[in-house]
């Protein structure tokens, strides 16, 4: 797997799938995101590992006010969703996308998408969307 | 050695057109006064700011007397962090007679925070995540499905710490709003409304400190400081600032510091009379009350339906209406708590005085990045 897998800082390639790119501890199996050298548990060392690109949402709510700088989005603000996303190993914090704001529930299958959403082009970032015919 | 509180001051909470460092110097100057001390008996003194200037650096106008000032910053743990710094100061033997004071003067709106600052990437705030408001939604928003809690007691908490305010003349907020209104005001971070929401604010807060031997020579009212605990988070924990979290969530700073400041105090959540917890959205008082020990998970529905939080209830809880009538001036946010605490105990606050005669009270902040200081006070 490590063979084929290039980085991005945040996400990573795996035969052609991305994934977010976190970190393993190779002593108590601790997984960590983004990426840190040392386990925060056991003080360990880490190696970098592709986390699984599905979950299901833990907990969610919606930022409707403009978050102050450095938040880089669009000057038009839009309210997103954002929530933590369980992935098994790690829970994820992560903007939702890809259905209204308001109609995220606790419990929602998703999945990784990865780029530059907001077309800002200064921050490469990831979102998390509903599986097709997903539990909501 | 114990630690017993002889003089309080306070500078009101709000908006104001004097700098941080006049606020920390009013307060300073109340206490000393309430204390009936002067600044040259002072031999130690810790205190905090984070947008308001050096703490230490009010020896300048307090009087250029040598002391030794120790300036502290933990987010909104400082001001719990300058008062443990003297009471551990006169626990050693190396004070006797101790200052802490804290202040702040923020801008207006929601803290703006640095990434760098807690070791996160850039990205995690460019993109909108780094945000204090979203926390606690998002810690809210799991912790109202796990217990099957209604949305609505959010609404209920922040109506009864403005009608507190309303009644504390320190306060910033002296409207009292009806629970309807503030549900029904314009959403921040689901489930919570721009209502339920403490801003930061402006003010000054001291507290004058000796060894309780020496504090009942000189006072027939001191406080005593039955406990003091800072904790930082352990692995687990669900904490502000975190892209991240482990699939078992742990108790967090808070319960720890509770834990052991009960502990310490010798006494369990059910003999305090009163209480100040950290309100800074309507939720966190509704969590808090649970980490703290004083009701179940869950229990909180009862607490609020049954009045046991309001004044004149079983267990007032942010009887000056906490963060949320006072906004919140980081350096001094913890010090007005543990004020209030004391001036419930010594029967001296007013409209808003807590009946029965209270002897026992507890004090709770919880800040970034996952850090909690408690107290136990009792005269």
């Amino acid at each position: 797997m490590r063979s084929t897998l290039t980085t991005h800082g945040v996400t990573a390639t795996v035969d052609g799938q991305e994934h977010l790119l976190g970190a393993r501890c190779g002593g108590c199996e601790t997984h960590t995101f983004p990426v840190q050298s040392t386990c925060p548990r056991c003080g360990g060392a880490m190696v970098e590992t592709a986390l699984p690109r599905g979950g299901t949402v833990w907990s969610c709510t919606v930022q409707r006010i403009r978050p102050k700088p450095p938040y880089v989005g669009p000057d038009e603000f839009e309210p997103f969703a954002v929530g933590y996303v369980d992935l098994g190993t790690v829970r994820v914090e992560s903007r939702l996308d890809g259905k209204p704001v308001d109609q995220w529930r606790i419990g929602d299958a998703v999945h990784l998408v990865a780029g530059d959403p907001d077309g800002v082009g200064d921050v490469w970032s990831y979102r998390f969307v509903p599986d097709e015919g997903g539990s909501s | 050695v114990t630690v017993s509180i002889v003089g309080v001051g306070l500078h009101p909470f709000g908006r104001f057109d004097v700098t941080g460092r006049e606020m920390g110097l009013t307060a300073a100057r109340d206490a000393l006064d309430d204390a009936g001390i002067s600044w040259s008996d002072v031999d130690f003194a810790a205190g905090g700011s984070r947008d308001g200037g050096h703490a230490d650096a009010l020896v300048s106008e307090l009087g250029l007397t040598g002391v030794p000032f120790i300036s502290v910053y933990n987010g909104c743990g400082t001001a719990g962090s300058a008062i443990l710094t003297c009471a551990q100061a006169i626990e050693s033997g190396a004070a006797e007679v101790a200052l802490a004071v804290g202040f702040d003067k923020h801008a207006r709106g929601a803290f703006a925070a640095s990434p760098a600052e807690y070791g996160l990437p850039d990205w995690y705030a460019e993109d909108g995540m780094m945000v204090t408001t979203q926390f606690f939604a998002l810690k809210l928003q799991r912790y109202l499905h796990d217990h099957g809690l209604d949305a609505r007691l959010l609404a209920e908490i922040a109506a009864k710490a403005l009608r507190n305010g309303s009644i504390t003349p320190h306060a910033w907020r002296r409207k009292p709003i009806p629970a309807d209104e503030i549900a029904a005001a314009p959403m921040v971070n689901d489930p919570l409304t721009s209502y339920m929401f403490c801003s930061p604010s402006e003010g000054g807060a001291a507290v004058v400190l000796m060894s309780t031997e020496q504090a009942r020579q000189v006072s027939d009212r001191s406080v005593e400081v039955r406990a003091l605990q800072f904790r930082t988070r352990r692995f687990g924990t669900f904490e502000v600032f975190s892209p991240w979290l482990a699939p078992e969530i742990t108790a967090g700073a808070t319960v720890d510091a509770a834990r052991a400041a009960f502990e310490q105090a010798g006494i369990g959540p059910d003999e305090i009379d009163v209480a100040q917890v950290q309100d800074t959205e309507a939720g966190a008082e509704l969590m808090h009350l649970a980490e703290c020990g004083f009701c179940e998970h869950g229990d909180q529905a009862r607490l609020v339906h049954d009045g046991d939080l309001d004044i004149g209830g079983k267990r007032p809880v942010n009887t000056d209406g906490g963060l949320i009538a006072n906004g919140e001036p980081i350096g001094a946010s913890g010090l007005r708590q543990i004020i209030e605490c004391v001036l419930q105990l010594q029967g001296r606050a007013g409209e808003r005085q807590v009946p029965g005669d209270p002897t026992t009270a507890f004090t709770q902040v919880y800040g970034a990045p996952g850090i909690s200081v408690c107290s136990v006070l009792a005269r």
